[in-house]
């Protein structure tokens, strides 16, 4: 698959800061989230591992300001996202929630259209960026040929990359990813990684769940190991990965080796711990 | 493979400066503009049948003034009133409806369905059988239908994504109104029963002649307000996630398109008594114009009048001299019409 997004100027956007101090969020009177405060390195990777039910996507939308904190912040270059108007902080930040649901007969490229909705208003519902941001979301996602076409015609992966184009078009310096791969096939995952990859690289930070341990490391700058609504680890892929962390997260215990292209750590002979 | 998958392009005029601009949708533009075209064709037709028959160009004549003076009284100040009264019923019916299945994500959540009917006509009901309450059956109505929002939203738990819970809620709603009616009714003389009658069928020879031009107005704002909206009411077919991510608040969108939707088919059933299945149907038809695509409110409104002056000539036409309420063709008509439009589509029953 040839990538066009080398063909056309990229548009980046200034790096914004994402941090949280002493986050708590809950479900109901359960505590999920304890007492976190973390920060996300700017223009970088950084995947969030840990067990189902861990809290993990209750994280995410505590960042992304849809689960409100019964205790602490979530920081936007230093600003409480409470804080800033919702429209604002949608120019900043743009999530793809684990599980999606669009109009009915909606086409790729106007499911793209909606990203742009954070820069548009009652009286300004088209700007001179949009025609230009969506044709960039579109190229980048690899979705030129595909834009006219229904969202529910196409692939898992082409769907995914949809959405994932919808937030390129929202134009925002920090995104996040909830399981954006969980539901691909091998090679519906790689493209999706690549894809990124080179937003990474063009200067957004992502922040991302991901479960395929193996994947995480190779795709992902930083990691952040999760257990029980706490961070029991972070650092680079090399660095977290341990076979006592593993044990710890999973109930798991493997060999771990160096990918000799990557240098990233690789699982084999994964079994349960005894 | 691109020719599989033909008329998904849309185009939109771009109106405005750099600073100030609007978009609006060619398709949806021409689509209204066609629906419009068949609501005035319904509206002289049922203008020029009735007990004496006026050719279409006469009533034409006679709605711009012109012509002799007999026809002029006839169109302009007998018949024009009720097809007017039916327009603008159908319209906010239909709106409502369609405004209603998008906050609850389901194709069935009309405010009929949901109660809200039922409880504007109890409500009416109790006030013309006269339980001692000094409101005029159309305020009734209004506190009724309020009445019943407010309690299949205390009930369903909220304006969440829990469609279902809603919806059941508002069966419950319904059918205790409805039961209530019945229970009012068969406690008073039969001449106090007969003039609480046409709210309970939904027929517009009950209407209230003052109340029309305000129906009007009401349903026109309306629309008005939805065209301005849809830009936002559109965004309820994401999850709320996605909603909130593109910087909006989508409990406040709810609300907005409840409150339309309820004060709509308060004023409805006030001028017409309950005429549920327009909700239903109209939007439907709406959807099948506009290809199953987009939010189609003003194509709802337009369809729901069609339907209900339709409905209103067959009513009065087909056992003439007898007069059968527009509530009774709608339920015999709409009725097996929306069951072929659900069996036939299976796949597009996700709204
Ligand atoms: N809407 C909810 N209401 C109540 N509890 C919830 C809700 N969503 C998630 N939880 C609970 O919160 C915990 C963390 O969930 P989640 O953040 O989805 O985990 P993860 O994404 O890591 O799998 C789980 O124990 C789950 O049961
Ligand atoms: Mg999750």
């Amino acid at each position: 698959m040839t990538r066009s997004s080398t063909h056309h100027s990229s548009r980046v956007q200034p790096l914004s800061s994402l941090s949280t101090e002493h986050l708590k969020l809950a479900h109901g009177a359960r505590d999920i989230v304890h007492d976190l405060t973390v920060h996300f390195p700017e223009g970088k990777v950084t995947s969030i591992v840990g067990p189902n039910g861990c809290g993990k996507s209750t994280l995410l939308n505590g960042l992304a300001r849809i689960h409100k904190p019964t205790a602490g912040d979530v920081k936007i270059d230093g600003k409480d996202i409470h804080s800033i108007a919702s429209k604002k902080v949608a120019q900043k930040l743009a999530l793809l929630p684990q599980e999606t649901l669009a109009p009915d007969g909606i086409t790729v490229k106007e499911l793209i259209r909606f990203g742009r909705h954070p820069h548009q208003g009652l009286l300004k519902q088209w700007g001179m960026n949009d025609a230009d941001a969506i044709k960039f979301a579109l190229n980048s996602a690899n979705l030129s040929d595909l834009a006219d076409r229904p969202l529910d015609t196409l692939s898992g992966g082409q769907r995914q990359r949809a959405w994932i184009a919808m937030c390129i078009a929202q134009e925002t310096p920090l995104l996040l990813l909830d399981e954006p791969t969980s539901a691909l096939d091998l090679g519906h995952q790689i493209e999706v990684f690549d894809l990124i990859r080179d937003l990474s690289s063009e200067g957004k930070s992502v922040v991302m769940v991901v479960h395929d341990i193996t994947m995480a490391a190779r795709y992902s700058d930083h990691l952040i190991a999760m257990k029980g609504g706490n961070i029991i680890a972070t650092g680079s892929p090399k660095d977290v990965i341990t076979q006592p962390l593993l044990k710890e997260l999973y109930g798991i215990q493997c060999d771990l080796f160096e990918d000799p292209k990557t240098g990233t750590p690789i699982l084999l002979n994964v079994q349960r711990a005894s | 493979m691109n020719h599989f998958f033909p008329h998904y392009q849309t185009t939109a005029w771009k109106i405005g400066s750099r600073q100030l601009n609007v978009v609006i949708e060619s398709d949806a533009v021409i689509r209204n503009l066609i629906l419009t075209v068949l609501l005035l064709g319904s509206g002289i037709l049922s203008l020029s049948i009735g007990t004496v028959y006026v050719s279409p160009d006469q009533v034409i004549k006679a709605l711009l003034g012109e012509g002799d003076s007999m026809t002029q009284f006839l169109i302009n100040d007998l018949r024009l009133n009720r097809i007017l009264a039916g327009i603008y019923t159908g319209a906010a019916f239909s709106l409502a409806g369609c405004l209603m299945q998008n906050v609850a994500r389901n194709r069935l959540a009309t405010p009929g369905i949901i109660g809200i009917d039922n409880a504007a006509m109890a409500f009416a009901v109790a006030s013309v059988v006269g339980i001692g309450i000094s409101l005029s059956p159309s305020h009734m109505a209004l506190v009724g239908a309020a009445t019943a929002t407010a309690l299949a939203f205390a009930i369903g738990g909220g304006s969440g994504t829990r469609g279902y819970r809603f919806i059941v809620a508002g069966l419950g709603i319904g059918a205790v109104s409805g039961a209530v009616s019945q229970l009012l009714l068969s406690q008073v003389h039969i001449d106090v029963a007969n003039a609480a009658y046409p709210w309970t069928v939904g027929s517009l020879s009950g209407r209230d002649e003052e109340q029309v031009p305000w129906m009007g107005f009401i349903t026109l704002l309306a629309v008005i307000a939805c065209i301005i909206l849809t830009r936002y009411f559109r965004l309820l077919s994401f999850a709320d996630s996605v909603i909130i991510t593109l910087g909006q608040k989508p409990n406040q969108i709810r609300f907005l398109a409840v409150v339309i939707s309820v004060t709509l088919t308060g004023f409805a059933v006030a001028m017409s008594g309950p005429i549920g299945l327009i909700a239903l149907v109209g939007p439907e038809m709406a959807r099948t114009f506009a290809k199953h695509k987009g939010l189609p409110l003003v194509s709802s409104a337009i369809c729901g009048a069609i339907l209900m002056v339709l409905a209103d000539l067959v009513g009065r036409t087909i056992l003439s001299p007898i007069e059968l309420p527009v509530g009774i063709v709608t339920a015999v008509v709409g009725g097996p019409y929306l069951i072929w439009i659900l069996i036939r589509k299976p796949k597009q029953s996700s709204l």
